[in-house]
């Protein structure tokens, strides 16, 4: 079996978001995506909703091409206005037509 | 009872007491806090229980009992905003954005701080009326409409909308409020417990009015513990914002009482009625507003509604409401 190698990418916003992120990513071509309540804080955020420090950590798997078209139009549409941070990492993956559309 | 002694008995109430050591614990520094699916559980309960029996209590109301409170709570929900907004804006002299961002909090309802005020004016023995809660449901949204549609018009015309813009739609927004958790328990309870009526409620009443009021003391403690979190938070806000926090829902509930009375409402409903208007939503209002307004600053809302309006409400708001219904009906 070979490795091949593919890329992360790591979402951590406001909850609130999470809904106009995923139908974003998934109309830019990401095939799926995971969803996990984190806590944490980042530095001068502006924090929303009724528990001050509950985030969401999405996270994405993509072909390098795709990571770098989602985390630009993420970078383009929300860092403006909202607190989110997103980071791309490199991962290996065994079937990469598991995350073709 | 004088002024004093029902501010006492209020103050002596298991809801209060819960709510004051729910902030203790954060002034403490503890750790402790509900745990999150325990305090979203509590309030589908709680949201529930509050439609159920309001909707068999509506079975049992007349048409005409019922339209004219209908009528001045519609009115109390196009009123407000707009009297939050100018207020904020004239006195406040905050930015256009960031005044209809807390119009929609103060426009829109708190369901708690209803329950809250149902309690006690029945500890006064003036129980509201059995449909406040259809009430509740009418008065909850066209605040947020109103004041998201005077932010959306200012921002229209200050900047027009660029492409990339993530800004929702009033549609999208109409959907998620009227879809929120707290409208569908609320309006689904109601028609429930319209269909069924009081034999079939019966039943499941034991489940539903038996533990709510202790249900609610554990919600007042979780909501004592996320205000104390914002505490923190009213340095950033500055006095203006805090002494609004508590002209406005004086205002409001000062109106909603009178309107309430002048529709035919009891004491106990005024004072319900007058509470519903003084109070600041901190569920449906604060993602509907962080989705359409992103630019408005989440800590002056969510600070104005949870750490200064909503415990002036619980401790101060309602008894003074209820003083001014009794004075009203004399």
């Amino acid at each position: 079996m070979k490795l091949i190698d593919f890329k992360l990418v790591t979402i951590i916003c406001e909850p609130v978001l999470i809904s106009s992120i995923l139908k974003m990513t998934s109309d830019l071509g990401a095939t799926g995506f995971t969803v996990t309540d984190v806590r944490g804080q980042g530095n001068g955020e502006k924090s929303s909703g009724e528990i001050p420090d509950s985030k969401s950590k999405i996270e994405i798997i993509a072909e390098p091409d795709l990571a770098l078209v989602l985390i630009q139009a993420l970078a383009e549409k929300f860092f403006e206005n909202y607190s989110l941070i997103t980071y791309v990492s490199d991962i290996s993956i065994l079937r990469p037509k598991k995350f073709e559309k | 009872m004088n002024a004093l002694e029902i501010l006492k008995a209020n103050l002596l109430s298991p809801l209060v007491l819960a709510f004051i050591l729910g902030i203790f614990t954060k002034l403490v520094k503890s750790e402790l806090s509900l745990p999150k699916d325990l305090y979203s559980s509590l309030s589908i309960y709680l949201l529930l229980a509050l439609g159920l029996k309001g909707g068999v209590e509506l079975s049992e109301s007349t048409f005409q009992v019922i339209a004219w409170p209908a009528f001045v709570t519609l009115l109390l929900g196009c009123i407000t905003p707009v009297s939050a907004y100018l207020i904020m804006r004239k006195i406040g002299r905050f930015g256009e954005i960031d005044a209809a961002a807390l119009a929609a909090h103060y426009g829109s309802v708190s369901a708690v701080t209803f329950i809250a005020a149902n309690q006690f004016v029945q500890q006064m023995g003036k129980s509201a009326e059995g449909f406040m809660p259809t009430l509740l449901t009418l008065l909850e949204s066209p605040g947020i409409h109103i004041a998201l549609a005077i932010g959306a018009m200012k921002r229209l015309k200050n900047n027009p909308p660029t492409p990339g813009s993530v800004t929702k739609t009033n549609s999208a927004v109409f959907h998620e409020i009227l879809t929120s958790r707290s409208m569908i328990l609320l309006v689904g309870g109601l028609i429930v417990g319209l269909l069924i009526g009081a034999k079939s409620y019966e039943p499941i009443k034991p489940f539903f009015e038996t533990g709510f009021k202790g249900a609610l003391v554990l919600f007042l403690l979780e909501m004592g513990i996320v205000a104390g979190a914002r505490l923190s938070d009213l340095k950033k806000v500055g006095l203006r914002l805090i002494s609004l926090g508590i002209l406005i829902p004086i205002l409001h509930g000062l109106l909603g009482v009178f309107l309430g009375h002048w529709s035919g409402l009891s004491v106990g409903g005024a004072t319900v009625l007058g509470t519903m208007a003084a109070s600041a939503s901190y569920i449906a209002a604060p993602p509907a507003v962080r989705m359409t307004l992103p630019e408005a600053n989440p800590t002056y809302y969510l600070t104005a509604s949870l750490a200064v309006t909503f415990p002036f409400n619980l401790v101060i708001g309602i008894p003074l409401f209820f003083k001014f219904a009794e004075w009203l009906n004399v």
